[in-house]
């Protein structure tokens, strides 16, 4: 690979389904982001797509033409972002920017302009009608993200790339929502990717869930079935370090230990090696598929967790250094 | 608003008044006497010495400097040695020639440099990238009176489809050449500065906000972009313009473009001090001017500014 080429993501491969509300978990740098950008051509230069597909209704939609795939974005597949202070523009009026979503995409002004402040309403916007007059930093956080969620929402788009749209709220905000995304999957049959660091988000909206580790994805399947039965070592830290209310009293919070991998040079064999506890001499060399791992569920793993718990004590482990379950030490060589 | 205006006019006759002490102290060092001057060489000591008494020159310097604050105080920017006439009737008297140049030198710098600084931000590293940034690198390095002469040159000499200099009672061809010269410098500079700002502005979030709702990419340059460079870019215009008003002297003198600077380099060479001393304190006003309107222009442009 040439110096200073970054493969932020690499090799993922995922559906979703009419209706289907999808998380896609991981850290920050895990690639997240740049999938979902990924999705509508919007990876910011110098990034490129090398190689992949991305098929909408049969259609490639890497392959269409730059007009092409523009009538797509708002209008077929939005996507609303992190960070909405940042994200409007501050010159231009709250109002006329959920406009222009519409009208990009041939509605009338009058109607556009109607239409948003029904949309302001209905995000929760209080007195829509002299909001929409407002410059973003006249808006408070809250209404800010939901300004921009009313954006995304404009057209009534097949598909809502959501990327960690409550990151910057606090937790009362942040239900609402979260709630509010909830119904409108719910009423308008919306398919919504979640893009979080926050697993608590996916247990309350998602159907699905997607795991991603140092730009490849590590577990995916349905939701509960993920959160009661992690197969990957990092799923399981990532739940593992979650705080619960009904957790018993002596259940310690573990962190994981280590730093996300330096994507210009990935660990050799399974990415997540470094910090992981149940490591074993296949993780250091040979990278691990995404298999199947029970109905419906798949995982990136040469152990996987039920062996982890049948041969390694992953349950009563208290210290989950890497290396911790299986043996293999920090800095042996292997 | 209102108090902040206010407050900002307290300000200009403040800098005003630091202009006029600067002025009047730099016209009192000066080299030369006007009275000799306007005596003629032959002029017997008796003569020189009633001119300097005419000219109020043989009074004590505090005196003469009470003297010029206070008739400034009232806009009497005293009389000229030379034409025995006010001086403000004969600044204002030359001055459109001067707005004309100014107004017309800054429209060539926005209609030449916008465009470029355009074409290069959208498509930095390219070939037009590199173009137009060494055509900028040329006119911002290229010194306005040697660029005015090739132009008289080329196309006052050679190619005669221009005038060779002269205002010619304000017909267009002979404003021309003046403003193209006077713009072209700037042209670069805001080439480049609107390509360094808009650079600044493209990978931000809102840019991508605005390419995610499917807008075209005219669309985004134009009402997403652009707005958000204009507080820099008119920050430049206005000190521009401001400055091109108080005077263009070098292209001015270059196509004997009949304005203020002009003027004001012909006092010079006449030991004219009042008339020089007027045009700095005219050019000073209109700089700061310039400055205030800008200031109030940011409100207009930056719903984030109040004052």
């Amino acid at each position: 690979m040439p110096d200073g080429i970054i493969k932020a993501v690499d090799g993922v491969s995922f559906d979703l389904y009419p209706g289907e509300s999808l998380g896609i978990v991981g850290e920050s740098g895990s690639g997240k982001s740049v999938t979902a950008l990924s999705l509508l051509r919007l990876v910011p230069h110098p990034g490129r797509i090398v190689s992949g597909e991305v098929l909408f209704r049969n259609q490639d939609l890497l392959q269409m033409t730059d007009q092409e795939i523009r009538e797509i974005r708002g209008r077929d597949i939005a996507m609303i972002f992190q960070d909405p202070q940042s994200s409007l523009n501050p010159v231009l009026r709250t109002g006329f920017q959920v406009d222009e979503a519409m009208r990009a995409h041939g509605k009338s002004k009058a109607d556009a302009h109607a239409r948003t402040i029904e949309l302001l309403t209905k995000v929760r916007i209080p007195a829509a009608e002299s909001r929409v007059k407002d410059y973003p930093h006249q808006l408070s956080g809250g209404m800010r993200q939901r300004a921009m969620i009313a954006m995304g929402l404009a057209n009534a788009p097949s598909i809502l790339l959501a990327d960690e749209p409550t990151t910057a709220l606090d937790v009362t905000v942040q239900a609402q929502i979260l709630e509010l995304l909830a119904d409108l999957n719910r009423e308008l049959g919306t398919a919504i990717v979640m893009i979080t660091h926050n697993m608590g988000v996916v247990a309350g909206l998602c159907s699905r869930v997607m795991v991603m580790y140092a730009g490849q994805i590590v577990e995916e399947g349905p939701v509960e079935q993920i959160f009661e039965n992690p197969q990957h070592p990092y799923t399981w830290s990532l739940l593992k370090s979650i705080p619960r209310v009904d957790a018993l009293r002596h259940e310690r919070l573990r962190s994981i230990q280590g730093m996300a991998p330096d994507l210009a040079d990935p660990p050799a064999g399974c990415r997540f090696h470094p910090r992981c506890p149940f490591r074993i001499e296949e993780c250091f060399t040979k990278e691990p598929k995404l298999l199947d791992v029970a109905p419906n569920q798949r995982a990136a793993c040469w152990v996987t967790m039920d062996r982890a718990r049948r041969e390694m004590g992953a349950d009563t482990l208290i210290d989950i250094h890497p290396g911790a379950g299986s043996g293999v030490r920090p800095g042996e060589e292997i | 608003m209102t108090r902040y205006i206010i407050r900002r006019l307290a300000w200009m006759v403040l800098v005003l008044f630091g202009v006029a002490v600067v002025t009047f102290i730099i016209a009192f060092l000066v080299p030369g006497d006007p009275a000799r001057l306007y005596a003629g060489s032959n002029a017997s000591p008796a003569s020189v010495a009633i001119i300097h008494h005419q000219l109020g020159l043989d009074r004590p310097v505090y005196v003469q400097f009470v003297d010029y604050m206070w008739r400034v105080l009232h806009l009497d920017f005293g009389y000229s040695y030379r034409y025995s006439a006010p001086v403000l009737p004969a600044i204002l008297q030359r001055f459109p020639a001067t707005a004309e140049l100014a107004v017309a030198g800054v429209f060539v710098e926005v209609i030449v440099g916008l465009p470029i600084g355009i074409l290069a931000a959208t498509r930095p590293g390219s070939i037009w990238d590199r173009i137009t940034m060494i055509f900028t690198f040329v006119t911002l390095a290229a010194p306005p009176f040697w660029l005015g002469l090739i132009f008289l040159y080329v196309f006052g000499a050679v190619i005669p489809i221009f005038p060779l200099g002269g205002y010619g009672n304000g017909a267009p061809q002979y404003l021309f050449l003046p403003a193209l010269t006077l713009g072209l410098g700037g042209a670069g500079y805001y080439a480049r500065l609107l390509r360094a700002v808009l650079l600044d502005i493209l990978p931000k979030d809102y840019i991508r906000t605005a390419n995610a709702k499917g807008v075209t990419p005219g669309t985004v340059m134009f009402r997403h972009a652009l707005p958000n460079a204009l507080t820099v870019l008119i920050t430049q215009l206005g000190m521009d313009l401001g400055y091109f008003l108080a005077g263009v002297v070098v292209i001015e003198t270059v196509f004997a473009w009949p304005g203020i600077g002009k003027q004001a380099v012909d006092a010079i060479f006449n030991l004219d001090i009042p008339l020089v001393m007027g045009t700095v304190l005219f050019g000073a006003l209109l700089i700061v001017a310039a400055n205030v309107a800008v200031d109030i222009a940011y409100t207009f442009i930056d719903p984030r500014v109040r004052y």
